[in-house]
């Protein structure tokens, strides 16, 4: 498959979707960065069009800062198996996400998770809903 | 706006720079011990899935990937029977549906027939004016919950639920949980009833022609975007003569076909007619709730953001 | 009357009933504008369901100046001490309608505005039009939703089955943040018009055709947390209207919800 094939398409599905696309604004967060934070889950709002999840972030100084990702809507992110029986209070997870441009904002955009070895993407990336389950 | 930055990443790393394209020094004084920069596992090989693609099994397909192996799929209706309502035989368009490939691009970009006495008004944002400042390139139409563009059918670009029902056809957003009752009625019949207040969402009309229901959408109240809004693009408004005739099909029992020609002699000097969509099924059979709210401390912190910009941009340039 | 007069009268309802019952039943087989839109509808769905199809309205129920006419006194009584307590600290400003949140089932029957019924096999869909939002009902008699799927709601997961021609609907999974009835319904000096529920409400409903044009509903409602006794609304009879769809309410932010019903009109 040439490259330049693919790049072609991608570039025409690009454009289609940059001029269909929908809510989200990302100014506020870095789409080129990404960190990964890690900590015990304090929060969990099941919202639509973002959901919020706040973690309790151990800092260097030993503190504990509160730190809050914002996700896709509800459903997306169920779908993409992240859901209340995974994302519990208390739950230790390591959230990989976009970091806020501006540095010392304590949120981040959330675009995927590690969970007790599993990994999930943000919720509009995946859909593993497989098997007509319900 | 999720995917395309997906597909850039996947370009990148088609090209062999993507392990270096994602590591990045934090760098910021005070940083938590724990916030890390983030690289995908150096197992990632070029051609890669970008980097959250890269983490997930091999068979969880990412948006990007399904949208463009939903671009080559070759609709095959013997292997994938259409459906058919038991009520009139015509094509079931029941089903929840995902991935949204583009099979074929529009003739000419929308924005090239925009009347040019219109430029201003869509610069000030059109009937968002004194809303939301879309320059700011932080607020949208979705932000406050105006559903998805006419252009689209008013589809949510992400899930979708489709529903046939004696008379009706149905759609049902996951992402805004907005819906549109798409009365369907034989030859020159109209729907009954009194004539309906102009809507984001316009009054639909449906009817068969062979296979494919047609459906002329009228009635829009002049508020609702076609597109853009975003960088340099001025948003695409649109005004209460906006008309769409829609043709939606099945090529298969996988997938649906959407299709828009687009008229609004107030904006427009032509017609345009837009892409033919392809969207495939999910395998369950109903989306959840996700009715749209104004998230009031997303929205502040959104706003607090592009305060702070303007006044950076501002020092900067008096500087 | 004499009990053949009687036994006669019967019989000549009965066949006029059938009468009408077969041509609409026929019209509706014939096409599908039959049984949408206006005018009677035929009794079953083609698949066989009782069909609830069609655009319904109520008259608008709760309890203002004085009048109850959605049993509210009752409820207000079987608030626990604790919910009382925590009640008394809200006002009816705190409504969560007065944000756009949609109000579920069953406060939602109250509104006096319409609501339409979409069917198809497997399914019953029911659209509001005041804070309008689409309502997924599967109509089979499945579980609920699976929980690795499942988050809560404003609405609940709902799952209904057919008994006889009652459709009954049982509702879980709820968020907690829904009232039962509005900020302006006070049934008592005491009532300070706050209604909360918490996650653990179950409601379950019937929903079934009274008659050609018009559609019963009526639900039970329980919540341990809240309430000492489960609660049963009256039945709310809703009418048949001339109309293929509902219309388009969107309560959007940036309208002043406050005012949004006021906007919307009878």
């Amino acid at each position: 498959m040439a490259r330049k094939a693919i790049l072609t398409t991608l570039l025409g599905i690009v454009s289609m979707m940059m001029v269909l696309s929908a809510h989200h604004s990302q100014a506020m967060y870095e789409p080129e960065k990404l960190v990964s934070i890690e900590g015990v889950v304090t929060s969990v709002q099941w919202k639509s069009p973002h959901m919020w999840i706040t973690l309790d972030v151990p800092s260097a100084s030993g503190k504990t800062e509160t730190w809050d990702f914002e996700g896709a809507a509800a459903p997306p992110m169920v779908a993409s198996g992240i859901s209340p029986q995974l994302l519990k209070v208390g739950t230790r997870v390591k959230i990989i996400a976009h970091p806020a441009r501006d540095s010392s904002k304590r949120t981040a955009e959330f675009m995927g998770m590690e969970l007790n070895g599993k990994y999930y993407a943000r919720g509009t990336e995946t859909n593993i809903r497989g098997k007509g389950e319900n | 706006m999720r995917a395309s930055r997906l597909a850039v990443k996947t370009m990148l790393a088609g090209s062999g720079i993507a392990v270096l394209a994602f590591v990045v020094a934090i760098g910021a004084p005070g940083a938590s011990a724990q916030v890390r920069p983030y690289t995908p596992p150096t197992s990632v090989s070029g051609g890669g899935r970008g980097a959250i693609g890269a983490l997930l099994p091999s068979d969880v397909e990412i948006r990007a990937e399904a949208t463009e192996r939903l671009a080559k799929y070759k609709p095959d209706p013997v292997k994938y029977p259409v459906p058919r309502t038991k009520w009139d035989g015509k094509p079931d368009f029941s089903g929840v549906y995902w991935s949204d490939a583009t099979i074929t691009r529009p003739a000419l970009p929308l924005e090239s027939l925009y009347r040019p006495d219109v430029r201003e008004y869509r610069e000030a944002g059109g009937t968002v004016k004194g809303l939301i400042d879309w320059r700011n390139g932080v607020e949208t139409t979705g932000l406050h919950c105006w559903p998805p563009s006419p252009m689209s059918g008013s589809m949510s670009i992400i899930t979708i639920q489709l529903v046939s029902s004696p008379g009706f056809l149905v759609m049902l957003n996951e992402g805004g949980g907005q819906f549109r009752i798409i009365p369907i009625v034989g030859g020159n019949e109209r729907p009954q009833g009194a004539p309906h207040k102009p809507s984001f969402l316009g009054s639909s009309v449906g009817h068969w022609e062979g296979e494919t229901l047609v459906v002329e959408v009228t009635n829009f109240n002049g508020k609702p975007w076609l597109g853009g809004g975003r960088g340099s693009q001025l948003p695409q408004t649109s005004s209460d003569a906006l008309r769409i005739v829609e043709r939606w099909s099945r090529p298969d029992g996988q997938t649906f076909d959407y299709e828009a020609t687009v008229e609004d002699t107030k904006m427009l000097t032509a017609p345009w007619t837009g892409p033919v969509r392809r969207r495939a099924l999910l395998p369950y059979d109903m989306i959840q709730e996700s009715p749209c709210a104004l998230d009031s401390e997303l929205y502040a912190r959104h706003l607090e953001y592009a305060a702070a910009e303007a006044a950076r941009k501002k020092g900067a340039s008096v500087r | 009357m004499s009990g053949r007069a009687i036994a006669g009268l019967g019989a000549v309802v009965v066949a006029a009933g059938l009468l009408v019952g077969f041509r609409q039943a026929t019209r509706g087989n014939e096409t599908a504008e039959g049984i949408a839109a206006s005018g009677g509808s035929s009794a079953q769905t083609p698949w066989g369901e009782s069909n609830l199809m069609g655009v319904w309205k109520a008259e608008a129920l709760g309890a203002r100046s004085g009048r109850d006419t959605f049993n509210l006194t009752t409820l207000e009584g079987l608030y626990k001490p604790e919910a009382r307590a925590r009640m008394r600290k809200l006002s009816a400003n705190d409504d969560p309608t007065l944000r756009c949140t949609a109000p579920a089932f069953p406060r939602a029957a109250m509104s006096g505005h319409r609501l339409q019924i979409i069917q198809s096999p497997g399914f019953a869909f029911v659209f509001t039009e005041a804070y309008p939002v689409a309502r997924i009902i599967p109509t089979t008699g499945r579980p609920h939703t699976s929980g690795k799927y499942l988050f809560p709601t404003y609405l609940g997961d709902s799952t209904g089955r057919w008994e006889g021609n009652t459709l009954v609907v049982d509702v879980t999974s709820f968020n907690g943040e829904g009232w039962l009835a509005g900020g302006v319904d006070k049934p008592t000096r005491a009532s300070t018009g706050v209604w909360l529920t918490s996650d653990a409400l179950h409601v379950v409903e019937r929903w079934r055709r009274g008659g050609v044009d018009t559609l019963e509903y009526q639900a039970r409602v329980e919540d341990p947390q809240m309430l000492t006794a489960r609660w049963e609304t009256p039945t709310v009879t809703f009418k048949r209207q001339a109309v293929d769809r509902i219309e388009e309410a969107l309560c959007l932010p940036e309208d002043d919800p406050a005012t949004y019903l006021t906007r919307l009109g009878s």
